[in-house]
This record gives structure tokens, C-alpha cells and sequence, in this order.
């Protein structure tokens, strides 16, 4: 397979797609139904979209719903990003038990879903060969204009293309946003003369890196999925390692009320500065950011800090599926391609006023179907579920400093009286705290 | 403070991190209404137009907070409970000199989030509940500011606050929070992972970890506090415990 090459009519096609359209579109959803479900049940595309789109394309004159399809579009970027989330969870808990090839596998469909959910938010869906553009006027078209694109070929090359528009460093710069403040506006208040936009380009074209992988002997996934893995195992790292891994992923995930991921933004954005200059913020910046003299001694000792936790810099590597460390990497970049997929869904719901009662339908039967709680117990707030977490990441903790590296198994690990370790695979939570607003 | 692991930051005793404060303001100060505007926010926005929203700004809301933080902190100083006791006497980790065990220490729910959260409801829950009586609505800025006409007020919103805090000692409200904390720091605020705790005593800690801590602590410190609490406190707590159906 060879990755899609889109031309330029294509191009003023993907550019022509419309996020207002989008957001327009959820914000007429009447309470009623926005309430009640994703997707209406009638909807053409629902069952069968990619085959129904195709047969609609092919007619003459062309069958096309464009309000149903545009339905199917907007809905689907959050429940694509949902299903990120998942397969982020599944792919965290084949890393706790050892199995790499598991967790790449699940970490691919966590990277595809979340660019799937980030360019629906778009007006871009993808389906199968022809993928419809929600377009301003309220009608779609198909991409590529001729001919097909198939998903996995073209994935890569729409997300790479979008990431170079303005709209993705504007999109960007609105997510990471630390203490209400732009990227952009700690960026040039402390002196990092680096352009937002070549900021989110460098971000997005390395954190879906394995999306542009699609020859058969060189793509991970491909290796991962098809190959038997008897054949190219890794060496199986210290248990230490994978479950730092784990409990370093989490924390970059804490909620808070507002700013939903503040540990995460605070990252990247150290991580920005650091793409363009060593020099360190100085006090008397940040306070002309509006920050207290207090608060910005904090941050001057926090962006002068040069310890990156340890998703961000397996982010940046890309190794052999026999690398041991392979599917941390892939499973980072997944983490953080759903971060924005997520950040883009949930700035869509707080313009269109989706509550956290409005999408209750949702959110309280997916923990119930996933044992995250029992049936009429669903917590009034579920950001205090992060409680458990802590719970979970504070016992794997203590549990690693009484038993030094290479003197126990992942086995010990496993069979540790640690009641709340189960909790460590359901990063469906963190879907749920980044959608609700 | 801005979310460093315990490796990272040179201050090893507990914390609780801001993105926590940030949720445990939300749920209880900051809580909109419910629609029988039985318990909501003291800071929270009311379900109508109709209901009276309190006429305090950021410097006094934070003025709040600090007085009850300080009352707490210093009944717990002085306090000679078994439990506070303990607390001084097991080996944590390291703190700042002067720093009381029993309110910062390793092995204090005062340091956990879940008793965070446990305080600021009970501040919070039972000045609602009595805030006619505690004439809530009679502490404004203009009697901040006509006390210190005279001095240069408010250069910065430190200095207000610090003016804020000064003003609202003075209230009945204050004296109603010290009565709280009168009774609070004989509460049994060790975790369940304080060396030397009996087995039952370690199991009935142990329900304040987790999501589920945040209403195990808020109720038992309302029974705390009906059972041992001066009249005013004692019949807010049972009146609070009404209204969430304890």
C-alpha cells in the first residue's frame, strides 16, 4: 500500500472543509435529542456508512443525504474519540501484562481514532474510499474528487496537510492554554520566538507518525497485527519500567474543573519553549504575563526544569517493533493525538452548551459497561474518579520503592495486594473528563 | 504546586496538588445551587435571579478560605487529642521547621485531598445553612474599605486580601468557623497508613482513600460535629445532614 498523494484540487477541497458547519450543526441539536443519543436511529449512514456513502456517490443523480451525513460527521468526532480513549486503555493494560505486540496493535487504532475524531471536528470525515467535506454551505463533497483513497493510505496525508493550515496552530494555541493563556501569548512573553504554527505542525506531524507508516514490512502495526510476534519479540523490560511508564501517563492526565488537563498543557508548553530557545523565562516576564510575583517564581522553576516526563520523550523516538521500548512510544503519541482530538470535541460541546447532564446518557452507561462503577452508583462528578487513580498510581509507587528494579516480576507486580490497580487500564475516564464540559 | 512528582520538588513532605484544590473549591464553594437551594456554594452561582448571590469579591472570597484555613491550623497546634499526639510523634517525612505533623505531616488527612475536601464542605455546608443567622450579607467591601479610608488600601490584591481577612475576623461568621474548628481538631484526621494504628482503627481510615472518601468524610465530620459541636454548629450540622439525606 502507498500512501495517497493529494493534489492541489484536493487540497482546496480539505481547506474548503468547515468546523463552523460543525459546530453549527450541534448547537441546533435540540435538547431532546442531544440528551438522548448520538445518532438518531433512522440515520442512512449509521449501519453501513462507508457502503451507503459509495452507493450514494455512484448514483446518477447522487443519492446523498447531506443532512444525515453531516449527522454521521459531526457525532462521530466524539465517539471516535471515545473509542480512542478505549483503545488507549486496552493498549495500557496489554503493557501490564507484558504483551508489546497487543499494545501496539491497540495503540495504532488509538492514534487512527483520535486523528478520525480531530478532523470530523474538522468537517473532514473519513470512511472508506470516498470521504465526505461538511462544507459551509450545509452540503458535503467527496474526497479525493477522483478515484479513491483508502483509509489507511490516506489518513496520514490529510493529517499531515491540515496540520500545515493555520487553522490547526489556531486550534492548538486555543487547547494548550495554560492558566487561560494562549500558547502563543507565553510563547512570545517569554521570549520563544517560534511560531505557534510551526509549533503544531512539528507536534501533530510527529505524534501521528505511525499513521504514515503503511508499507507492510516496516509499519509496527502492520507487524504487530498480522506477524507472529514469536518472530521479532523484544526483550522484556523490567517491570519497573512499564509500570512508570503507566503511572507517568497518568498523571499527565489529571483533571481539573476548568482547565481540564493543566499538567499536560504546563508540559507542552515547557516543551515549545524548549523548540526555541534555552534561554530561561524570566521572573519579570511572567509577571508582565499577569501572573503574582509568587506564581511566577513557580513557573520560572518550572520551565527552566529539563526533566520531561517520560511520554513526551518516548513521543519523540521511533524505534523497531523489536525495540522493548516500541510500543511506549507509539502508545505517547496515541496519548497526545487524543489530547487534541479531545480538546478540539470539547471546545465544539462548550460553544453548542452540551452539559455534563446533557451527555449523561453516555457517559454514565459506558463506566457502568465498563466496571468503572455499578449500576445506580455513577459518581455525581466523575472528575473525582481521579481519586481512585490516585489511588492506584500512589500504591504502584509505593510498591516500586520496596522492591528495587530487577528483584521482583511483573508477576509480583500483578499479585500485589494493590485493590485499585485495576483502575490503571480505564483511560475511557479520561475521554469522559476531557468531552464533558 | 504546578504538578511535579515527589522526585522532582525538594519539599518531600505531602501534598495536595493545585489541580485538586481547583475540584474540591469547585464541589463545595463554588457549587451552583440545587434547585431547592438547600446546600450550594457560598461562592456559587444561585438557581435564579430570586435568590440572593453573596456580595463578595475574589479578595474576600480568599479572605474566607484563609481565615478558615488559619482557624483550623491553630486549634490543630494546640490541640492535645490522642490522635494529633500520634501524629507528632511518628517519623514522616521531613518538613519545613515549625510545621505541625499533625496538620502538614505525612500521615494527616488534613493533607489529602479527600480532607481538603471535607473541611471546605463543612465550612462551606454549614455557614449556608446558617447564613441568615451569621448575616452573611452584611459583610461587604464598602465596610473593608470605610475601616481603612484613611491608608492606602488595596495596591495590590494582597493587600486586600490581607484587609479582607482583618475585616472578616471581626464577623459573626468568623466566630462560627472557629466554633467549627473548636470542635474539628478533635476529630481523628490520621490516614489509615499511620505506623502504630490498631487494625480497626486502620480499617476505619482506610474509607476516606479513593472517590468514595470524599462522602464517607464529609459525613462523618457532620456526625463528628452534631455529636460534640456547640448548640449553633451542632444543629447546622444535623440541619446539613437533613438536607443531604444522611
Amino acid at each position: 500500500m502507498t500512501l495517497f498523494n493529494i493534489s492541489k484540487q484536493n487540497k482546496t477541497l480539505l481547506r474548503a472543509a468547515s468546523r463552523r458547519f460543525i459546530e453549527d450543526y450541534l448547537t441546533s441539536v435540540p435538547e431532546t435529542k442531544r440528551s438522548a443519543e448520538w445518532i438518531e436511529i433512522p440515520n442512512r449512514y449509521r449501519v453501513e456508512c462507508t457502503s451507503t456513502y459509495d452507493t450514494d456517490i455512484g448514483a446518477h443523480p447522487p443519492t446523498v443525504d447531506h443532512n444525515q451525513l453531516i449527522e454521521y460527521v459531526s457525532e462521530s468526532a466524539p465517539t471516535h474519540v471515545i473509542d480512542g480513549w478505549s483503545y488507549l486503555g486496552r493498549a495500557i493494560e496489554a503493557t501490564l501484562r507484558g504483551d508489546t505486540y497487543a499494545a501496539i496493535h491497540f495503540g495504532y487504532y488509538a492514534e487512527l481514532r483520535a486523528t478520525m475524531g480531530l478532523l470530523a471536528s474538522e468537517g473532514i470525515g473519513v470512511f472508506n474510499g470516498r470521504h465526505p467535506i461538511v462544507r459551509t454551505s450545509g452540503i458535503t463533497t467527496r474526497f479525493p474528487t477522483t478515484g479513491t483513497a483508502r483509509t489507511h493510505a490516506v489518513v496520514w496525508p490529510i493529517l499531515s496537510y491540515w496540520s500545515s493550515l493555520k487553522r490547526a496552530s489556531d486550534l492548538i494555541d486555543e487547547i494548550i492554554s495554560p492558566r487561560s493563556l494562549r500558547l502563543s501569548q507565553w510563547l512570545i512573553g517569554t521570549g520563544a520566538s517560534v511560531p505557534v504554527r510551526a509549533v503544531a505542525q512539528s507536534w501533530l506531524r510527529a505524534w501521528g507518525i505511525d499513521l504514515a507508516a503503511v508499507d507492510d514490512d516496516h509499519d509496527s502495526r502492520n507487524l504487530s497485527s498480522y506477524r507472529p510476534s514469536e518472530f521479532r519479540k523484544p526483550t522484556p523490560l523490567d517491570v519497573h519500567e512499564s509500570v512508570a511508564f503507566v503511572e507517568e501517563l497518568w498523571r499527565l492526565f489529571e483533571p481539573e474543573s476548568s482547565q481540564r488537563f493543566p499538567r499536560l498543557e504546563r508540559v507542552l508548553l515547557r516543551s515549545a519553549r524548549k523548540k526555541a530557545t534555552t534561554a530561561p523565562a524570566t521572573v519579570g516576564d511572567l509577571e508582565a504575563l499577569g501572573l503574582t510575583a509568587p506564581e511566577a517564581a513557580q513557573w520560572a522553576t518550572f520551565l527552566a526544569d529539563i526533566q520531561e516526563p517520560m511520554p513526551l520523550q518516548e513521543a519523540n523516538n521511533q524505534s523497531q517493533v523489536d525495540d522493548a521500548r516500541c510500543h511506549f512510544q507509539i502508545l505517547s503519541r496515541a496519548a497526545l493525538l487524543l489530547f487534541v482530538a479531545t480538546g478540539s470535541v470539547r471546545r465544539l460541546f462548550l460553544n453548542a452548551a452540551y452539559t455534563i447532564d446533557t451527555l449523561s446518557f453516555w457517559w454514565r452507561a459506558m463506566g457502568e459497561a465498563r466496571g468503572l462503577w455499578t449500576a445506580g452508583s455513577s459518581p455525581a462528578d466523575p472528575l473525582d474518579l481521579w481519586a481512585d487513580i490516585l489511588v492506584a498510581i500512589s500504591d504502584s509507587d509505593d510498591w516500586r520503592s520496596r522492591n528495587p528494579p530487577g528483584s521482583v516480576s511483573l508477576r509480583d507486580w500483578r499479585r500485589a495486594d494493590m485493590p485499585e490497580r485495576d483502575y490503571l487500564g480505564a483511560f475511557e475516564l479520561v475521554g469522559i473528563w476531557g468531552l464533558l464540559t | 504546586m504546578l504538578g511535579e512528582t515527589k522526585s522532582q520538588r525538594e519539599y518531600k513532605g505531602p501534598t495536595v496538588t493545585q489541580a485538586a484544590w481547583v475540584r474540591s473549591l469547585m464541589a463545595s464553594f463554588v457549587k451552583q445551587w440545587d434547585e431547592s437551594g438547600r446546600i450550594g456554594g457560598l461562592f456559587g452561582p444561585p438557581p435564579s435571579a430570586d435568590n440572593p448571590v453573596l456580595p463578595w469579591n475574589r479578595p474576600m472570597q480568599a479572605a474566607v478560605l484563609i481565615f478558615a484555613g488559619g482557624s483550623l491550623r491553630k486549634h490543630v497546634k494546640q490541640s492535645a487529642s490522642k490522635w494529633a499526639k500520634q501524629l507528632r510523634e511518628v517519623n514522616g517525612t521531613e518538613l519545613l521547621r515549625g510545621d505541625d505533623p499533625a496538620f502538614y505531616g505525612e500521615y494527616s488527612l488534613l493533607s489529602t485531598d479527600q480532607g481538603i475536601r471535607g473541611f471546605l464542605f463543612i465550612v462551606n455546608d454549614l455557614c449556608f445553612v446558617q447564613s441568615t443567622l451569621l448575616e452573611l450579607q452584611e459583610w461587604r467591601w464598602e465596610n473593608i474599605y470605610e475601616q481603612l479610608r484613611n491608608r492606602k488600601l488595596a495596591a495590590t490584591e494582597e493587600d486586600a486580601v490581607t484587609a479582607a481577612v482583618k475585616s472578616f475576623a471581626k464577623t459573626k461568621a468568623a466566630d462560627f468557623i472557629e466554633e467549627i474548628n473548636k470542635s474539628l481538631h478533635k476529630y481523628d484526621w490520621r490516614t489509615s497508613s499511620t505506623p502504630g494504628l490498631t487494625e480497626s482503627d486502620r480499617l476505619s481510615q482506610s474509607v476516606f482513600r479513593g472517590s468514595s472518601g470524599y462522602k464517607e468524610m464529609r459525613r462523618r465530620l457532620l456526625t463528628h460535629l452534631s455529636q460534640t459541636a456547640t448548640s449553633n454548629v451542632g444543629t447546622a450540622a444535623n440541619a446539613v445532614m437533613t438536607a443531604l439525606k444522611y
